[in-house]
């Protein structure tokens, strides 16, 4: 799969030494939600002291950068690989810092959605890659993380029997 | 909650313990041979800064419950002045401090919003003075 990247991120690659920080923003989006959360994996400035608060002002996903910015959580996250017969899929893994994290993760019982895009530090607007409309499918953890999994809907979701090649539904194959 | 304050009562620190250093916020590039390479890995810088004051007995009751009480041993964020900038002179090119009309220089003023670093302070006696050394992190 080719994908465009900007010409500032291949030099950034390709660069000797130096280069500029890769940013990882996501949006979360939950019917129980009444706004999205977007969160960042780069303390790129600080938002408050009080409570202190990091984060990374974009315009990605719509969001005005003054009022919503990307706040940073203790996170590592893998973006979803290219791999060719296996879905895209990604992992956030999230330092468990509170007991509140997994009250949360619990308390839902159907998919959020999530997006998921890169960025460099030095161009938050400019996207890089992104990945839209994948699932949050699980999430475990322990005393030290929590393990978010995201990727697309489960096939065994899926309902059975699927749709029929009838001439209704399929007419191109009919002609 | 909110911020603490560094208590006025307590000294400057003195010179002779002061050490400051940038947390490396840099990513090595893992070669077998030649030249090493680095790039950045994220953005907000935090310092870690050696300090340490010589305080008498009344004042090291003021760091003691100050640490203990208020920061909660070393937990919580401290507003505290800059050693190194707050109250020094504010300078023209050639060096010469800027005065006020009646001839007061003019004070810089700074803060670091910091929390204790990752070892608890540490306290030696000197006479009948004490000498406690700590580290903060100054928050980016």
């Amino acid at each position: 799969m080719s994908r465009r990247v900007s010409v500032n991120a291949r030099t950034a690659f390709d660069a000797e030494t130096g280069g500029d920080v890769e940013v990882a923003l996501f949006v979360f989006e939950h019917s129980f939600l009444s706004e999205p959360i977007r969160l960042s994996t780069d303390p790129t400035e600080r938002l408050s002291a009080d409570p202190i608060m990091y984060g990374t002002r974009s315009s990605w996903m719509g969001a005005n950068p003054v009022t919503d910015p990307y706040l940073f959580v203790l996170a590592s996250a893998e973006v979803p690989g290219d791999m060719e017969d296996a879905p895209a899929s990604a992992t956030l893994v999230l330092e468990n810092v509170d007991n509140e994290i997994a009250a949360v993760l619990r308390s839902i019982v159907d998919y959020a959605t999530v997006h998921m895009a890169v960025v460099l530090a030095g161009s938050p607007d400019l996207i890089e890659v992104e990945y839209r409309d994948l699932k949050l499918v699980s999430a475990d953890g322990d005393a030290g993380e929590v393990r978010i999994a995201i990727g697309r809907r489960p096939i065994e979701d899926e309902r059975v029997p699927m749709d029929r090649f009838t001439k209704d539904r399929f007419p191109g194959i009919y002609r | 909650m909110t911020v603490l304050t560094w208590p006025s009562e307590l000294p400057k620190p003195d010179r002779d313990g002061y050490q400051r250093q940038i947390d490396d916020p840099r990513l090595g590039r893992s070669r077998d041979a030649g030249p090493a390479g680095w790039r950045r890995r994220w953005s907000s810088v935090t310092k870690s800064v050696s300090l340490t004051i010589d305080v008498d007995r009344s004042r090291k009751a003021v760091f003691d419950r100050f640490y203990e009480e208020d920061a909660d041993f070393g937990s919580n964020l401290i507003w505290m002045p800059d050693p190194t900038t707050d109250g020094w002179p504010l300078l023209a090119s050639d060096g010469r401090p800027l005065l006020l009309p009646d001839g007061t220089p003019i004070l810089m003023a700074a803060r670091w919003l910091c929390l204790f670093g990752k070892e608890p302070p540490r306290e030696t006696v000197r006479g009948i003075r004490f000498r406690i050394s700590f580290s903060v992190t100054v928050m980016p």
